[in-house]
């Protein structure tokens, strides 16, 4: 919940201060999608679906369509998907004037919730492990720009800190804290005290106003994990009340593609970090991480019974084989979901050994 | 209070507002006094002066409370709508509709660049279909196109496109003619916004061969007493049925009306989700027709062909001659394509040049039955003018205006 609701949108509109609506879905790495509209046209029908070429669902991260993908290619014919609007989600875009935004689930022509849509994929791990508990995400960014850098001190922030911060406040995110990391240059976003779907509302929404209020500031900010190998990779760590067995880390390790989806987080001595206490599981899924899918994994991985694959090596091919032979995870994703995450995965890594090219970093950085 | 000038505005061949400003104090006698060439307007040969006849209803002008547009048709010497009115060419479809008591609802589907006016490059460059954050700098401009419901043309939404800095603008169903006239407006409007944020505004149907390209999709319906024709109950009705093979069997040899210059057939690719064949099928995006069976009050066909510099009228004008067509000769449509209608053999092709195009054209009976014979005659003209310029090598380069 936001404490926002079709009503408060009905009187900030009567009263002249917003005037579109941003109707959102998130693509399978957790970007935004979707399109704007005037208010006074969704308050006319605010249950009414929005009509979206299903691509958007399983396209790769540079926005490319392939036909491996068995959800949505030529052959199905890239038909509309239906992003129902979910009133609980509607809030002020604290951060751009007159501007509010709403979640939606995306759904076929019938009305069905499509199983590769990630807020499905994560809605589901919720139903099903009645995960209802608390749950806390912390989501990093790196700012490399030197003179953004030295703007940061106890008593000062740079400006597109100050518009991000109590913009995310005043969209009803349950901000904790922002914090300021000097050495690595990252800017974090701790996001708590909400249930998991709403968490991972919060967080996709703070990574894309934070892209959004640097980019009209003219800052270099990026969620991209590492931009050198040198650098410490940046991550998006999650927390769950739910507490897990012995397995819970061969089991999390198996769904590492929904940690860190993309080859750039992965390599010679990063490895997934996770950990169950008797206070929750955690873990460091990397900075460009899809939020819904991350908390998916984690309560997945929290709430399942079943034994995940021997040993932890790194490496995305790894990473690929794991999730591939984890056909335990059938009890939670839908094969249709498992089937396009893989083909994802495999085309980024046969497109990362053929080409990295400058266009396709510049992808990477500005993921989110 | 009272507009200070009225803006009338009549379309030439390609769509394009022609206007005079007049007086509003002064209108009846400033009518009377302007004069159109048709040749000015792209339809040489027609016979003229021209005399423009307004609405009876103005549009208040989205940019300057003190202007109001009153869309016009073209009258010729013989005190007849003009051959040469593109209005009136598509007033002549609708009767044909209205004849069967039948009333036509469409919507325009368009996209659009933004470019830089200095380098003439897209605003972005990376492809970001949807994108909530691309899509914010351009606010300034898509915030006042999205407000020009206010303005007679009913803007649904916008979102950023498939190719780097390509925006499409869904605009709601409306009246045939408001139809028309709310997307050929929307372009003139649109570039305006774009000006006045410092950007230039592109419909231009590939405005570069690397870029995707910019189509003009055409959602349309039939209505009798508050009832969808189209709908059956379950799914799509016999009329409906009948006039699908309408349009599949005119959009051949209609191609000119979407596709008027020599680079609107470079949007005709592969894969390019404009269609190459003349297939149909359900909500598949890889076909030239898409039939939306939804419920009574959804329920339409969606023609993909037209390009979004083509002019609006004719395409809808076509498009409703041969879907009229169809009912009236109780056409039936060929098999449905399931799949990538892509790599559908069976399917027969669409031209996907302005010579092949112009050949099916010239001698098409529709063509002559849509525009009239007169206009038709004068079209193709215009059409073979271009076409030689194409065969010897000079392929009408990219306006990046758009000219609206």
């Amino acid at each position: 919940m936001t404490g926002y609701g079709l009503e408060e949108l009905r009187e900030a509109h009567g009263a002249g201060g917003a005037h579109t609506l941003r109707v959102c879905f998130p693509d399978h790495y957790g970007v935004l999608r979707g399109r704007r509209l005037a208010i006074e046209q969704f308050l006319g029908e605010p249950t009414t679906p929005q009509a979206f070429c299903d691509g958007a669902l399983v396209w790769d991260i540079r926005c490319g369509i392939f036909e491996e993908a068995d959800f949505s290619n030529y052959r199905t014919g890239y038909p509309d998907l239906y992003a129902h609007p979910d009133l609980d989600t509607v809030r002020p875009c604290g951060w751009s004037e007159g501007e509010w935004l709403v979640m939606a689930d995306s759904c076929d022509a019938h009305g069905v919730p499509i199983g590769v849509d990630s807020r499905r994929v994560l809605r589901r791990a919720v139903e099903k492990s009645g995960a209802a508990a608390p749950a806390e995400v912390t989501l990093e960014l790196r700012v490399p720009d030197q003179a953004v850098v030295d703007s940061f001190s106890p008593g000062a922030r740079p400006e597109f800190v100050g518009v991000l911060s109590d913009g995310l406040v005043a969209c009803g995110i349950p901000l904790a804290a922002v914090t300021w990391d000097r050495p690595g240059r990252t800017l974090s976003l701790i996001i708590n005290g909400a249930d998991p779907v709403s968490v991972a509302d919060a967080a996709v929404i703070a990574r894309s106003a934070a892209r959004e209020v640097s980019k009209r500031h003219d800052v270099d900010l990026t969620a991209m994990p590492r931009l050198g190998v040198a650098d410490t990779p940046l991550s998006l760590r999650l927390w769950t009340e739910v507490t897990a067995d012995d397995a819970f880390a061969s089991r999390i390790t198996d769904l590492d593609l929904m940690l860190r989806p993309l080859p750039i987080a992965h390599g010679s001595g990063l490895r997934l970090q996770a950990e169950s206490t008797e206070a929750g599981c955690s873990v460091s899924a990397s900075s460009d991480a899809n939020p819904y899918l991350a908390m998916a994994a984690l309560l997945i991985a929290g709430g399942s019974e079943a034994r995940g694959s021997e040993g932890f090596e790194s490496g995305y091919g790894s990473a690929i084989a794991r999730f591939a032979g984890a056909s335990w995870s059938l009890e939670w994703l839908d094969e249709l979901f498992r089937h396009d995450a893989l083909a994802l995965a495999v085309r980024e890594k046969t497109m990362r050994e053929e080409q990295v090219t400058l266009w396709d970093l510049t992808r990477y950085r500005e993921c989110g | 209070m009272s507009p200070g000038w009225i803006d009338l505005a009549w379309p030439d061949r390609d769509g394009r507002f022609r206007f005079a400003s007049v007086p509003s104090d002064t209108l009846e006698r400033s009518v009377r006094s302007i004069r159109v060439d048709p040749a000015s307007i792209g339809w040489p040969g027609i016979a003229g002066p021209l005399r423009v006849k307004p609405d009876p209803e103005g549009i208040p002008s989205p940019f300057d409370e003190s202007r109001e547009v009153r869309l016009c048709r073209l009258i010729g010497p013989d005190e007849l709508p003009s051959p040469a009115c593109s209005r009136s060419i598509l007033d002549r479809a609708l009767s044909r509709a209205a004849n069967r008591q039948f009333e036509v609802i469409a919507a325009g589907e368009l996209e659009c660049y933004l470019l830089d006016p200095q380098s003439g490059l897209p605003v972005y460059e990376s492809i970001e279909n949807y994108g909530i954050v691309s899509g914010a700098p351009y606010e300034g401009v898509m915030r006042v196109v999205r407000g020009f419901r206010e303005f007679g043309v009913p803007v649904m939404a916008t979102n950023p496109e498939y190719g780097g800095g390509q925006f499409e603008i869904n605009l709601h169903h409306d009246a045939g003619m408001a139809a028309a006239d709310a997307t050929a407006l929307l372009r003139c409007f649109v570039a305006v916004a774009a000006q006045k944020e410092g950007l230039k505004a592109s419909f231009v149907s590939k405005p570069d061969p690397e870029f995707s390209g910019s189509g003009l999709h055409v959602h349309q319906s039939l209505w009798q007493r508050d009832a969808n024709v189209f709908w059956s109950g379950t799914g799509l009705s016999k009329p409906g049925s009948q006039y699908l093979a309408g349009l599949l069997d005119g959009i051949a040899e209609l191609a000119p009306l979407g596709s008027p210059n020599s680079i609107s057939y470079t949007r005709r690719t592969d894969g390019s989700f404009c269609p190459i064949n003349a297939s149909w099928g359900g909500d598949n995006r890889t076909l030239a027709v898409r039939v939306l069976a939804e419920d009574q009050k959804a329920t339409r066909i969606e023609q993909r062909d037209a390009a979004a510099d083509s002019n609006p009228y004719l395409v809808l004008a076509g498009q409703l001659h041969a879907g009229m067509r169809g009912i009236e000769s109780e056409l039936e449509p060929p098999a449905e394509t399931t799949g990538n209608a892509y790599e559908d053999d069976s399917v027969p092709p669409l031209p996907r040049t302005l010579p092949d195009a112009f050949d099916l054209f010239s001698s098409s009976d529709l063509a002559g039955e849509v525009l009239g014979q007169e206009a038709h005659r004068v079209f193709c003209a215009e059409l073979e003018s271009k076409v030689v310029d194409f065969l010897a090598g000079h392929q009408a380069p990219p306006d990046p205006d758009g000219g609206w």
